[in-house]
């Protein structure tokens, strides 16, 4: 086995030193590509390609003007508490979060104020304001305007329409004059991004109190920190997108900066997003990479770190095992093989779509013309990685929330597939052992490709419909949670055929982000059903995990060891009667629950609710001793039993 | 302390709803908060969409056709004004986005809380950005379900049915009883 495994790495570790090319797909914004105006299947429609946006070096440092119309700064729940000035300085921060970054370029700046009392619109003004509509209802939004085909920008050209020249050939860097941004004539690509400006919501209708200091952050839910807020929406001016990674770890349940959301009512979660994640810094610097220059703002200054010399990238592709196609939009990650913690991920996928003209519409055709290939990258440090791959459907972020890749894969039904991570030599559609990762090492400088991931086919024995709330709250420390599983259910999968039960899986979720939901433990056994109750056998589970990590707001996988064993034992006690049911059972921890609420980790519920998708099955029960579990009647626990054809 | 669905307080007691709250670009809204928020709840497909220049805003406006009013009282179409949109009518084709802002596709069946939008005469935005917007379509037991994960529903693109999924999904039938008992019973902290 030794000798394998470091033939394997040899292998990849040559893969690295050939230094592929990487595949530009990743944790970013996109708008779409008309420059070669290839016709689509579809007549009188084009090829519209989807592609990163990003500033062009020339437009770095990006210049932004607060908007100074209002000052102090509305508070919609009372009388104003921040003045423009603080709120300027805290702006500051936040650019000064990702300026200082040592291994990326992207310098973005505050030069000065405008006084435009609307709103903020394609105007050349890079636009910090704290105006917004009436139906804008959300907290703050960073509205961005690329170019859409390759061009060549001449001396005079007014490319908003203004009356203004935005172009000068005078000059070789963008120039705020007179605070509109003036670009240098030359050429520039598709994506380009040619205007961003930055919102806030404050308005008494539906806005949000910005706090500003550390003491200032409080569990209100209308209130939030302005320096956490800025930082992500600064995140996005530079062209980067959500990602899902809202859990470090399985003892840090913060995440990513550009994690879509913030708990208001969570202080630690609202101040940890002032922080940059591991995520955050490995997208801003691939992106805007030091070093990749001879002169400009990607030449080295004193300071900066090249990208290479901390950074190498994991490439390679993902494809859906189940429909057997190139998958859009999944989302990739590396996690550090010995701690769990995550350090970055990506989206794979390469895709386009078909444009009109002149309706300015884009449809999606087929998954063939649509998804171009599944290629993801990771930039990660020199390290051991596990490389896992997860569906974007929802839980804990929808794919339209994201970017054009995650939607066009989720129209084409990709994101209905169990998390995975790489096996190595023994990847495919049908692995034996699931949950074997298979280590990847990266080094500075180097890509290691080829880490090719295939979904897995599996069944999903679901007893549940979809969710409608979150439970429990008002029990007691060391609660149990049980699933049935009908010996029926697990024999019909492969009548008289081998099965594989490779994991059960937790739809887990924890009140307060910053805390990281565990239990105290999840066990497959097995156990029988009398009238409203059920016995189970504890003493002799099939599986047991001790402390077992959940996801927050989304499955989380228990895998069990020997998958092909474990199937042939359940169908053989299936056949001879002694095995009627098994159970997915989670315990709650013992210990007091963490995080500013002090509630225990939840589980996913089914039900509740007048008219339920599905039927309240009865095959749901809890315990408070582990010895007496009672049946439900209003809910289906949301726990998965994976099992798989050989 | 926040957001999705109702927290079940203990195995008798139903249903405490919790305002969600999160969001750097969208505070999450929960099945509640979206029927609360919404002036008009309608049910249709979309068809018509075109990009449209509001001052120096790209917007993109999404004709739908009516087939159930939920909530309020709306006409045969109603207009939806989306955040975004393209303009290749012009010698530097551009396109203005907005990060995880709704988007509607021609000829979509569709779920919508919807709220006045002052710009476009008649006009309405979408509820928590791209939250109040979802897609319908029939589950496997052939219910009217709507969702947010395209991939939990059965979809006709152009070439035909693509596949199913799991996810995030609202059974019609429940939302209509949910509208008419006017969320009445749900707390808030």
């Amino acid at each position: 086995m030794r000798v394998k495994f470091t033939t394997t790495l040899l292998s990849t570790l040559l893969a690295a030193l050939a230094a592929a090319s990487p595949a530009l797909a990743g944790g970013n914004l996109e708008t779409l590509d008309i420059t070669q105006r290839q016709p689509s299947p579809v007549p009188g429609e084009i090829n519209a390609k989807v592609v990163p946006v990003f500033w062009d070096s020339r437009c770095i440092p990006v210049q932004f003007r607060v908007n100074n119309t209002q000052d102090p700064i509305p508070n919609p729940l009372g009388a104003p508490i921040l003045s423009l000035a603080a709120a300027t300085a805290t702006l500051q921060k936040s650019f000064d979060t990702w300026n200082s970054i040592p291994t990326s370029f992207i310098d973005m700046r505050i030069v000065g104020t405008n006084n435009n009392p609307g709103f903020v619109g394609f105007d050349f003004r890079n636009e910090i304001t704290f105006r917004t509509e009436n139906s804008f209802d959300f907290i703050a939004s960073t509205p961005n305007i690329t170019l859409l085909e390759d061009a060549v920008f001449v001396d005079g050209d007014d490319i908003d329409g203004d009356g203004i020249s935005d172009v000068s050939s005078a000059i070789t860097t963008c120039k705020d004059v007179n605070g509109h941004i003036v670009f240098p004539a030359g050429f520039y690509k598709a994506g380009t991004l040619l205007d961003v400006d930055i919102q806030f919501n404050v308005k008494a209708s539906n806005g949000y109190r910005l706090t500003v200091a550390d003491t200032a952050v409080d569990t209100n839910i209308r209130s939030v920190d302005f320096q956490a807020v800025a930082t992500h929406e600064i995140g996005h001016a530079h062209g980067l997108s959500h990602v899902l990674n809202n859990q470090k770890s399985g003892t840090d349940g913060t995440g990513a900066t550009m994690f879509p959301f913030v708990d208001t009512g969570d202080p630690a979660s609202e101040l940890s997003q002032r922080t940059l994640d591991s995520d955050d810094i490995a997208w801003s610097s691939y992106f805007y990479p030091e070093g990749s220059a001879a002169s400009g703002p990607a030449a080295l200054q004193p300071g900066d770190v090249p990208f290479k010399a901390v950074y190498g990238l994991i490439t390679g592709t993902v494809t859906h095992g189940a429909l057997n196609q190139p998958l859009a939009g999944a989302s990739v990650s590396a996690r550090d093989l010995v701690t769990g913690s995550e350090f970055t991920s990506g989206y794979s996928g390469t895709t386009q779509v078909s444009f009109d003209p002149v309706t300015q519409n884009s449809f999606v055709v087929s998954p063939a013309h649509d998804i171009l290939d599944g290629k993801y990258v990771l930039p990660v440090k020199l390290g051991v990685w596990k490389i896992g791959v997860e569906a974007v459907d929802g839980n804990p972020v929808a794919s339209g929330s994201i970017n054009t890749t995650t939607q066009v894969g989720d129209f084409w039904g990709q994101q209905n597939f169990n998390e995975g991570v790489w096996g190595g030599p023994l990847e495919s559609a049908r692995e034996v052992n699931a949950g074997f990762a298979f280590p990847v090492v990266s080094l500075p400088s180097l890509t290691t490709g080829n880490i090719n991931l295939v979904t897995n086919n599996q069944v999903n024995l679901n007893n549940f419909g979809s969710r409608d709330q979150v439970g429990f709250t008002a029990v007691p420390p060391g609660f149990y949670f049980a699933v049935q599983i009908p010996a029926s259910q697990i024999s019909a999968v492969n009548p008289g055929g081998d099965l594989l039960i490779q994991a059960g899986a937790f739809d887990t979720f924890v009140f307060d982000a910053s805390v990281a939901p565990t239990f105290g433990e999840a066990i497959l056994t097995t156990g029988t059903v009398s009238g409203s109750t059920a016995t189970l056998d504890l003493a002799h589970p099939l599986a047991r995990q001790t402390r077992f990590v959940g996801q927050d707001d989304d499955f989380a996988p228990f895998y069990f060891p020997f998958p092909d064993l474990l199937g042939k034992l359940v169908r053989t006690k299936i056949a001879r009667g002694d095995i009627q049911n098994l159970f997915l059972v989670l315990r709650l921890s013992t210990s007091p629950p963490p995080g500013v609420s002090a509630l225990p980790s939840l589980i996913g519920l089914d039900g509740g609710v007048p008219n339920n998708d599905v039927p309240i099955y009865g095959l749901s029960f809890s315990s408070a001793d582990g010895v007496t579990f009672n049946r439900s009647n209003t809910y289906n626990f949301r726990f998965s039993l994976i099992v798989a054809k050989p | 302390m926040r957001r999705v669905a109702r927290v079940v307080l203990c195995l008798l007691v139903a249903a405490l709803a919790l305002t969600p709250a999160w969001a750097t670009t969208a505070v999450e809204r929960t099945d509640t908060d979206l029927i609360q928020e919404a002036a008009i709840i309608v049910t249709g497909h979309c068809t018509h969409l075109q990009s449209q220049w509001l001052g120096r805003t790209l917007v993109t406006i999404a004709t739908i056709s009516v087939s159930e009013v939920l909530k309020g009282q709306a006409g045969s179409e109603v207009t939806v004004v989306l955040p975004g949109g393209i303009d290749v009518h012009r010698r530097f084709p551009i396109a203005m986005s907005f990060p995880a802002a709704p988007q509607i596709s021609q000829q979509e069946n569709v779920l919508l809380f919807l709220t006045p939008e002052d710009r476009v005469p008649h006009g309405y935005a979408i509820v928590g950005f791209s939250q109040g917007k979802l897609t319908i379509a029939n589950n496997v037991q052939g219910q009217a379900v709507a969702s947010q994960n395209l991939s939990a529903l059965n979809l006709q693109g152009r070439s035909g049915t693509v596949s199913r999924g799991r996810a995030k999904t609202l059974l019609l039938s429940e939302l209509r009883q949910k509208i008419q008992a006017g969320i009445g019973s749900s707390a808030r902290r």
